[in-house]
């Protein structure tokens, strides 16, 4: 989602949001995640400063302070045509400091390369070795990435297939990626 | 396995890598492998031996070669972008990392060219200089020359407004914004 973002030049329009935003945010939050309560006021403080960063292919930054927290994207229901909004997904910087607010899902060590450095997506075989480990979740559900041998997650995904059916398929992609180190929403600083 | 309501939430503060801003076990897939894990080496050998002459002898040369590779991969970027329907602005990118100040740049260029020219905060927390008119050959000479960086550092390229008219025409009909799938909500239980 971030591989050819660009904070210099892909940032269409920031707008300062109301403050009466961040009750809703945080509430959201806690529902999605519910680990984060007990620091949901210290990442989205009721008189903090919200900002929305607009970017390109529908996907919004949330910013506090004029530091980034969390995105989330949207896209149009192709049948009703309807536009869908995901929920708000904490970015690394978050994920690094409370890494089990997302489900687990931990790849063999030969996997990083190419989540990392090609910032492919995460394949079903990856995910189903001796070395790897899934949370059991539903499609469409955020997931941390982690790997074999690290302590520290590095991405962000978005599961395509469930857990069970990621075991029984065995092949295709798994987890799409959304978010991972070194991208452009990594490099982006503030605002 | 994922009964992660039960479960307590863990805090961690993760060290990051000065030169490539990563977690340390994820420097290998950085911008800068060679030079962190150089960095780290030299460290550790010094303290053990302590030596002062061997340390600066060791540290000193790789520290510069460290400095003019971050400088080698650094690029200036030149754009043109478009105000109005036949006025262009000027956009210099990445000036500052190759130790210029930005606002004395800004004056610079209005001295030479006779424009308006500003320092303009990006979104991005990065910092650009705005000159008024489509000034792009001459700007990449007044730097390299005034400066002393290699014009090959430099990329020049149209910078593209963003679409509007897409947006505008995807305008939502039922803008819920409380529109979360319900597979999220429940895969998270």
């Amino acid at each position: 989602m971030f591989t050819k973002f660009n904070a210099a030049t892909d940032v269409s329009k920031v707008t300062l949001l109301k403050k009466s935003i961040a009750k809703k945010v945080s509430n959201d939050l806690v529902e999605n995640f519910p680990l984060l309560e007990e620091v949901v006021e210290e990442l989205v403080p009721k008189k903090a400063e919200l900002e929305g960063v607009r970017l390109p292919d529908n996907v919004e930054l949330l910013a506090v302070d004029k530091e980034i927290r969390f995105f989330r994207w949207s896209e149009r229901d192709a049948e009703t045509g309807e536009i869908d909004h995901y929920p708000y997904v904490p970015t690394m910087r978050i994920l690094l400091k409370y890494p089990n607010i997302l489900p687990r899902f931990q790849m063999d060590a030969g996997a990083i390369k190419f989540v990392l450095k090609n910032q492919s997506d995460v394949m079903a075989p990856g995910l189903t070795n001796e070395q790897a480990h899934m949370d059991e979740v539903d499609e469409n559900t955020p997931v941390a990435l982690f790997a074999h041998g690290k302590e520290h997650p590095f991405g962000i995904g978005l599961t395509i297939m469930s857990s069970a059916e990621i075991k029984e398929k065995n092949a295709g992609v798994a987890v799409k990626l959304l978010h991972v180190l070194n991208d452009g929403l990594w490099k982006m600083k503030g605002i | 396995m994922s009964d992660s309501e039960q479960e307590t939430l863990i805090i961690k503060e993760v060290e990051l890598c000065e030169i490539c801003g990563l977690p340390h076990e994820y420097c290998d897939w950085g911008d800068f492998p060679n030079e962190c894990s150089a960095a780290k080496e030299p460290e550790q050998e010094g303290d053990e031996e302590g030596e002062e002459g061997e340390k600066d002898a060791e540290s000193a040369p790789k520290k510069s070669s460290k400095k003019e590779k971050v400088k080698m991969a650094s690029q200036i970027q030149v754009l043109r972008s478009k105000r109005g329907s036949r006025k262009f602005v000027t956009v210099v990118i990445g000036l500052e990392e190759f130790g210029v100040d930005l606002g004395e740049a800004a004056t610079l260029f209005r001295k030479k060219f006779a424009c308006g020219a500003s320092t303009v905060k990006a979104a991005g927390g990065e910092e650009s200089i705005d000159i008024q008119g489509d000034l792009t050959d001459e700007v990449i000479e007044l730097i390299s020359e005034k400066f002393n960086i290699d014009e090959d550092k430099i990329t020049t390229a149209e910078k593209k407004r963003p679409k509007k008219a897409k947006t505008a025409g995807k305008a939502p009909k039922n803008r819920s914004s409380r529109g979360m799938r319900a597979t999220i909500t429940s895969g998270m239980q």
